[in-house]
């Protein structure tokens, strides 16, 4: 794994259906999402994204994930590779996430989403007798 | 290697199907990427991880890079006067063994990469800070590289 050398990726603008009242361009987060016997764990990439800048909240089964990034003006822009702008995804959850123990943290713009199973939806090992 | 050749004056007339026929193919392929891509620029070149923003006011020039999950130990910075390097490597820490991935969009790995400047810095003073997830490096201009107010004194 250490001998890759990272690529250059175009950063992804969000398609919505409505319209965004902000003009400014918002862009979807890449993200990680896996599970282990205990839960559902996301990862998003949010550069720029501080603590307070995070929202997450969920309605029904979506769960939604955006970040306000804090817009800093450091003069004249001399070379532009990348867009700046704020971040948001949404995700459909399933029902077997127990909605009431979800957590979260923020790291180094880096966002990490713990969605705990419902017990229901923990792998069972089935004996045949 | 490509070889060209010039026709013989002789064949001068006649060859007006060939222009018509790389038009059309030339169009083609156009549209294809413009299918494809869902524009019509069509731009092979990807800049080198990470892509970087340059800012500039009157005392300094700024540097900005997006490198979420990185801390400031974790990028090596290198200033000359007229260029800056810059080095590191993301790692995303293994989650354990017992896992299973339904998306994995984030992606590890080294980078290294220099940035020319048209501008002269003074090495010394350079610094950089990083900020949720954000490099930010403050380059001052060299001081004979600043503007300068001149005032005109009219008798």
């Amino acid at each position: 794994m250490t001998d890759n050398t990272l690529l250059a990726q175009d950063k992804k603008e969000l398609e919505t259906k409505g319209e965004l009242t902000k003009t400014a361009p918002v862009f979807t987060p890449a993200v990680d999402i896996f599970e282990n016997k205990e839960a559902l764990i996301l990862v998003a990439d949010m550069p720029g994204v501080s603590k307070e800048g995070i929202e997450i909240h969920i309605e029904d089964n979506q769960l939604g994930i955006r970040g306000q990034i804090a817009a800093e003006n450091l003069g004249g822009p001399l070379i532009e590779e990348y867009p700046t702008g704020d971040f948001m995804r949404t995700f459909t959850l399933s029902n077997l996430i127990d909605q009431s123990r979800i957590e979260a943290n923020m790291k180094n713009g880096v966002l990490r989403v713990v969605l705990p199973k419902a017990e229901a939806a923990k792998p069972r090992k089935i004996t045949i007798n | 290697m490509m070889i060209t050749r010039t026709l013989p004056t002789y064949f001068g007339k006649g060859f007006g199907w060939a222009d018509r026929e790389f038009a059309r193919l030339q169009n083609d392929m156009n549209r294809l990427f413009e299918n494809t891509l869902g524009r019509g620029v069509y731009s092979p070149v990807r800049s080198v991880f990470p892509p970087v923003n340059l800012y500039e006011n009157n005392e300094n020039i700024y540097l900005t890079a997006e490198l979420p999950g990185m801390e400031a130990k974790d990028v090596e910075i290198n200033v000359e006067a007229d260029s800056i390097l810059i080095k590191g490597e993301r790692k995303i820490k293994s989650e354990g063994g017992d896992i299973a991935y339904h998306r994995r969009e984030r992606e590890s790995g080294s980078f290294s990469k220099k940035i020319s400047l048209k501008t002269r810095i003074a090495t010394d003073k350079v610094s950089a800070e990083m900020n949720n997830g954000v490099l930010k490096i403050t380059l001052p201009k060299a001081e004979e590289a600043k503007p300068k107010k001149i005032d005109v004194k009219v008798n």
